[in-house]
């Protein structure tokens, strides 16, 4: 769990500092997509970020996990020991959990599939996160 | 005996409480004939008793002793009166009575019908049934051996009155000898007609305590059920009865002196005695079911065992291992009869039946130390009367849940005996219940109802579901 | 079964115009899908019955008695003291976790169905649960199957996968009445997970997702083939990504089963941080962060052009496989992430096992499947196979893909492990029955033929003589195609009810025969010799046997054992075996080391029963040679020619060991002096087998099968008691000769 969140955020860095590998020129071009690119995504993201409140809201529901889990990560790396593991672990895995079933929901509430209403997926959404929930809280003894 | 001094002092103290001062006077024993059945796995001693009062009053009560080893093991004591084709009232003392020398005593208590005047003679046939037989002796034998037994009685009469005539005889299939045990010698006893004399003796003081130990072969097992489940189940729906039995039983014969070899045994197979199944280990059962029986099944605990055969009303096991001295073999065996076969309705109240089942259908030459019988009456039956022949521990009437019993449950009459013997099966229970019409069809009706219920439910659920998707 | 519901689908467009009509027909269509469903479902269930019919309503083989037993201590005790269940009457002095080292799955459904049937009023005896279990839970494995199969392609397919998997030969195997095994519910999952997996994926449901999620937490608890499951789904994945394919329903999919599932499957206590630090979990987590990726960079894919995309995901894919790579070596290097176990690397390298662990290569189900068992197990399907692979090809959806994957990935290791020739089964059926109703979605089509003959009747006349010719040949081929598959299915029907009959029910605890005078009879030396142990053996009396009769001694004759199914502990298996091939003072010493007072040993010689233990000894000398090699050697038990000789040719070492002596222990006599072994076909003669001083035969069974030796207590002088033996046999000489005389006396 804590390798793939890892992963992500190397992707995220790569895209802004993969400048310093690679042959002067083609270096160039390279930092040069990745710069476009993010700003383009940034621009993107914000007009959504702008458009719908509930985006909004969610997003800070999602940024809220992301830090919670930092934090667990953070805490545990900072007294080297995982004693309670089940713990840690149910406590991170809920947040990284439910980020990404915020993710799932966003994706739909942004472009609904078909057979999927706004409603259901919000139905589904919550219903996911209760098992996920229920789950996490067993685990936790 | 190295038990405490507290405790000996302590079952003394119980034991001078229990003599109660019964002194059983009056009589005087003209003539006491005594005759030991070894043949079978329980002992059967038959008194021939002309007694005469020598009291001063008319007397109803005789009584007759019975050393320990027999009243602990007691299973029946009858009496009737010579030439009279009619049982007495007859029980036995509830407690003991210790003599002098240590010997425990109880009674067998005989009413007689009518007082018997001074100086009046009446001639008693008494029999007493217990379940020990004699020990193995020796007490390990090679697989293809015999088996001997070692029986001790006592010799001179045991009487609480003074005898003046008696004699003491043992029947037996094979020769009896009496054994020695100070110089370890057999001496055999003389056979006439059908019986092995003992001897006669004259003017025999009363308790008068001589034992007798004698020595004979006895070449078959002695089967031993410790325990006796056997459930009867009365099914008005499916007009049957259905019977299913679990035997723990044993062996009580000489032991294996070395480890069981197939080999010896498959030897021993081709014997014609193995054959005739006259061996001290049982290798076949003979249960003896009643007439018109159906689906019999045999098993025990890890599944069923396909050697069994019915042959007319008998149904012939063989137990996955013959059974020899000190193993134990436990198994349950079931069958259906037709309702009719053991219920009948009361003529004037078609709704009061009569049920009347056999006690025992168990194997032959066979001793229950103790049985349990339960009988379950159908659903919502109304228990009325029971009726039992033979004197049993208790009797308990409770209920007890099967398929499909949404009610009350089955109403379960649960008879405990000790001490019971094959040749008991003659016997029979009797249980007057009450089951109307109504509850009858009451059973089908409340299934129904629930299956009903059960699918209503399940369309509800459904809709209810149907409503949550949709709003989300 | 397949007539009915393709001439209901007939019927269906015979009346496409009027509505009404159509309504009634699809009600019909229902109608008949219930009732050919429900007809799938009773030859489901009565085809796994013949072992009850046949024998009785018995638990089957070896593990399902350990299953049975553990069912049982479930219901007589709570589910707390299940889970923590220490069992000591296994693995005599050690004990077993038993609770901490078992799939509850199996355990928990059946005793809740139990409890479920009490309720109702059905007191069912567990005993008859445990085996109608299997059968009735085929008859799931039929429906899930059938909707699984109806989203590859459409209901018809959906009822033809139904009723192949409802009676298919490699599926039975494992599910007949009786064969109470973690593989019985476990395929029902297998199916049950893959179909909400399925619809996830096509529907993009946060709902299916969660589902899967739960039904693979369901079999985790079942069964230790859940990292089938655990990889196969991302592989399913990755193959889309690789494909291009990524979309908002896969992300979705993907991530609310990784989540629920992993999560979830940690609370079973067996598997616990497996997840997280198991190789076999990795690719599971990889995905997940690779679909991460996959759904940032479709954000930023829509916002850049196509080219510069292409640069981007070029460098980052770089950038990660080699940090990720890395990663995965360091974390495995450091400890934190167990490699991959032995079972795993046997399913890579065939020989692995039988170099490095003869435990896994002595059981019987982990060897290579021989090919025949192909066409045995599935008949005419294995050949519609690669057909229906091929078909799903033509086009190419994501659920295709999955179907594509599972094939491919389960031959493969089918071809390893007879045993997952159970987990091939179905995904054969589903495509064998995509390829046949494919066959007869045309050959099966007379709709088209019979209206031209309606328009023929009503123009009349000339013309109708004329077309008669051109439409023969199509009728006639199409009679031709789906009659002969109609005389394949049938041939199928007629090959599965012989295999399932003759192959798959016996239960093995029994062996069916036939006596002298032609009437069947039944071997029942196994129950007959566990029912003696139990009734005639002290209760807390240790056996010592080969591992394979571990279970069924638990189980039938309740003793406590040295080793069991359970293979857990090797050393203990090898001191086991090391016991059984040593000579009789040695063994001596070893078993009473663990206080074993019986040792049970199995015989075929005298009716020629292959599967003994003289047969196995090869492994337990192989097993003990692994841990003890200057004590136990193979070869030493080998004649100078190499060959495995149990008669008078047979090595002195050979000779010597207890399982040899105790196989053969008054064996010869039993025909004068010398027999003839039966499995072995070698003779052996009176002078061949020792005589035993420090075991006692205890039982024997009624064909000799099953041998229980008792082990004489030590002398009270300590003498060793070979001399015992010979000084108490000195005596007993000269005591009988001084007995007889008494005796005749007597009599």
């Amino acid at each position: 769990m804590a390798k793939s969140i890892t992963v992500k955020k190397g992707a995220v860095a790569s895209g802004s500092s993969s400048s310093v590998e690679g042959g002067a020129a083609l270096a160039g071009t390279i930092s040069r997509d990745f710069k476009e690119a993010f700003r383009l995504s940034l621009a993107d993201y914000g007009k959504q970020w702008r458009a719908d409140r509930r985006l909004r809201a969610l997003d800070l529901f999602a940024l809220a996990l992301v830090v919670l889990g930092a934090v667990q990560l953070l805490f545990v790396a900072l007294i080297r020991d995982n004693f309670p593991f089940n713990a840690f672990l149910a406590g991170f895995i809920v947040c990284v959990g439910q980020f990404v079933l915020l993710m799932c929901l966003r994706l739909q509430l942004v472009a609904p599939l078909e057979g999927v209403s706004r409603g259901r997926a919000l139905g589904e959404f919550s219903i996911a996160s209760l098992v996920l929930h229920f789950v996490c809280l067993h685990f936790i003894n | 005996m190295r038990l405490p001094l507290s405790w000996a002092l302590s079952t003394l103290l119980v034991f001078c409480q229990l003599v109660v001062s019964i002194t059983p006077e009056g009589w005087e024993n003209v003539q006491f004939d005594r005759i030991v059945d070894v043949r079978s796995t329980y002992t059967v001693e038959t008194y021939e008793l002309t007694a005469k009062n020598t009291g001063s009053e008319a007397t109803t009560q005789y009584y007759l002793a019975l050393p320990e080893r027999v009243f602990q093991n007691l299973s029946m004591f009858t009496a009737a009166l010579h030439g009279v084709d009619a049982f007495l009232n007859c029980y036995v003392y509830d407690g003991e009575t210790q003599l002098d020398d240590g010997v425990r005593l109880s009674y067998g208590i005989i009413e007689l019908p009518s007082p018997v005047a001074p100086g009046k003679e009446v001639q008693i046939a008494a029999k007493v049934f217990y379940n020990e037989a004699g020990l193995p002796y020796p007490e390990h034998i090679p697989l293809n051996g015999d088996q001997q037994l070692r029986f001790q009685t006592q010799r001179q009469p045991l009487s609480p009155y003074f005898t003046e005539k008696s004699s003491l005889q043992v029947i037996s299939n094979t020769p009896v000898s009496e054994y020695d045990a100070k110089t370890d010698t057999l001496q055999e006893l003389n056979k006439e007609g059908n019986a092995f004399v003992v001897d006669q003796w004259e003017n025999v003081s009363p308790f008068k305590v001589d034992e007798l130990d004698m020595v004979y072969k006895h070449n078959l097992p002695l089967k031993e059920v410790i325990n006796l489940q056997r459930d009867i189940w009365v099914s008005h729906w499916a007009s049957t009865v259905q019977f299913q039995e679990y035997y723990e039983m044993t062996n009580k014969g000489a032991k294996l002196d070395k480890g069981f070899s197939r080999l010896e045994y498959m030897k021993a197979s081709q014997n014609q005695m193995t054959q005739l199944g006259m061996t001290p280990f049982a290798s076949l059962l003979e249960m003896n079911l009643p007439d018109e029986s159906t689906e019999q099944f045999f098993t025990d605990k890890v599944g069923m065992v396909s050697t069994y055969e019915k042959l007319g009303s008998s149904l012939f096991l063989r137990p996955r291992f013959p059974i020899f001295g000190g193993w134990f073999y436990n198994f349950t065996i079931g069958w259906t009869n037709p309702l009719e076969n053991f219920v009948s309705s009361y003529p004037d109240d078609n709704e009061v039946f009569l049920l009347n089942v056999p006690l025992l259908n168990g194997p032959k030459d066979t001793v229950y130390d103790h049985a349990s019988i339960s009988i379950f009456l159908p659903e919502n039956a109304e228990l009325l009367d029971t009726g039992v022949p033979i004197p049993l521990e208790t009797v308990s009437v409770d209920t007890e849940f099967s398929y499909f019993d949404f009610g009350t449950g089955h109403t379960k009459v649960t008879f405990q005996f000790k001490n019971l013997f094959t040749d008991m099966n003659k016997a029979e229970i009797l249980v007057k219940y009450r089951f109307t019409k109504n509850s009858l069809f009451r059973k089908p009706i409340t299934i129904a109802g629930y299956f009903f219920a059960l699918l209503m439910s399940f369309f509800v659920l459904k809709s209810i579901n149907l409503k949550v998707t949709s709003e989300n | 079964m397949s007539g009915k519901s393709t001439s209901a689908r007939t019927g269906a467009s015979g009346a496409q115009l009027q509505s009404e009509w159509a309504a009634a027909v699809a009600w019909m269509q229902t109608v008949l899908k219930v009732a050919v469903f429900g007809s799938i479902v009773v030859a489901a269930v009565s085809s796994r019955l013949f072992a009850v019919v046949n024998f009785e309503s018995i638990i089957h083989e070896f593990d399902p008695w350990f299953n049975y037993r553990a069912t049982k201590y479930l219901v007589e005790n709570s589910f707390y003291d299940f889970l923590n269940w220490f069992d000591d009457r296994t693995w005599y002095p050690l004990g077993r976790v038993t609770g901490g080292t078992l799939y509850p799955g199996l355990m928990t459904t059946s005793a809740a169905v139990w409890h479920l049937l009490r309720r109702v009023g059905l007191p069912v005896d567990i005993r008859n649960i445990c085996v109608m279990f299997a059968p009735a839970f085929a008859g799931v494995t039929a429906y899930c199957t059938y909707k699984l199969t109806c989203d590859i392609k459409d209901s018809r397919a959906g009822l033809l996968a139904a009723a192949f998997i409802a009676i298919v030969p490699g599926y039975i195997s494992r599910s007949v009445a009786g064969s109470y095994d973690n593989e019985a519910i476990a395929i029902t999952l297998l199916m049950l997970t893959f179909m909400f997996w399925i619809k996830a994926v096509k529907r993009g449901s946060i709902l299916f997702g969660t589902c899967a999620g739960l039904c693979y937490f369901y079999m985790v608890s079942a069964w230790g083939g859940y990292v089938f499951i655990t990889n196969l789904i991302p592989f399913h994945v990755f193959c889309l990504l690789l494909m291009g394919r990524y979309t908002a329903k896969l992300y979705i999919a993907y991530n609310t089963w990784f989540v629920i599932g992993t999560i979830a499957s940690m609370q079973i206590p067996f598997v616990g941080f497996l997840p997280i630090k198991s190789n076999d979990h990795m690719s599971a987590l990889g995905i997940f962060g690779l679909i991460q990726v996959f759904a940032l960079g479709q954000f930023i894919k829509q916002q850049v052009s196509y080219k510069k995309f292409k640069i981007i995901t070029a460098v980052s894919l770089v950038v990660m496989m080699v940090v990720g790579v890395l990663g995965l070596f360091a974390l495995t290097y450091m400890g934190l992430i167990a490699p991959w176990t032995g079972r795993f690397y046997s399913l890579w390298d065939t020989n692995y096992a039988r170099i490095h662990i003869p435990i896994i290569a002595s059981v019987s189900e982990h060897q290579p499947v021989a090919w025949p068992a192909f066409f045995f197990d599935s008949h005419f399907l294995i050949w519609l196979f690669p057909a229906g692979v091929f078909l799903l090809f033509m086009d190419l959806k994501d659920e295709h893909v999955f179907i594509i994957a599972y094939s491919v990935l389960c031959s493969y290791f089918t071809g390893v492990m007879v045993r997952l020739m159970l987990t091939l089964t179905p995904v054969i059926c589903i495509t064998a029955a995509v390829a046949l109703s494919k066959i007869f979605d045309i050959y099966l089509d007379f709709s088209q033929i019979l209206f031209q003959e309606d328009n023929d009747d009503a123009e009349g006349g000339k013309k109708n003589k004329k077309s008669e010719g051109a439409k023969i040949w199509p009728l006639v081929s199409k009679l031709v195609v789906s009659g002969s598959f109609i005389f394949y299915l049938y041939l199928f029907v007629y090959h599965c009810t012989w295999v399932t009959q003759t192959a798959y029910s016996s239960p093995s605890v029994v062996l069916p025969s036939s006596t002298p005078d032609g009437r069947t009879s039944l071997i029942d030396d196994y129950r007959e010799a566990y029912y003696w142990l139990r009734m005639n053996t002290p209760e807390d009396a240790k056996v010592a046997a080969w591992w394979d009769y571990g279970y069924q001694i638990g189980g039938m004759a309740d003793r406590t054992t040295l080793v069991d199914n359970n293979t857990w502990n090797n050393t203990h298996i090898a001191i086991v075996g090391k016991a059984l091939s040593s000579p009789e003072d040695r063994a001596y010493e070893i078993l009473k080391e663990h206080d074993v007072e019986y040792v049970l040993v199995m015989f075929g010689g005298l009716i020629g029963f292959g599967g003994d233990d003289l047969n196995k000894f090869l492994w337990m000398i192989r097993i003990s040679e692994g841990i003890w090699p200057e004590e136990i050697r193979e070869r030493d038990f080998f004649t100078d020619r190499g060959e495995y000789r149990v008669d008078s040719g047979a090595t002195p070492t050979m000779k010597n060991s207890i399982m040899y002596k105790m196989s053969y222990h008054g064996f010869p006599e039993l025909f004068g002096g010398e027999a003839q072994d039966r499995v072995r076909g070698q003779h052996i003669t009176q002078g061949d087998v020792g005589e035993l001083h420090y075991f006692e035969e205890a039982f024997t069974s009624t064909n000799w099968m099953v041998r229980i030796y008792k082990i004489r207590d030590l002398d009270n002088e300590g003498r060793p008691l070979s001399q015992v033996s010979a000084a108490t046999k000195a005596k007993s000489k000269r005591r009988a000769a001084q007995r007889r005389p008494q005796i005749e006396l007597r009599v």
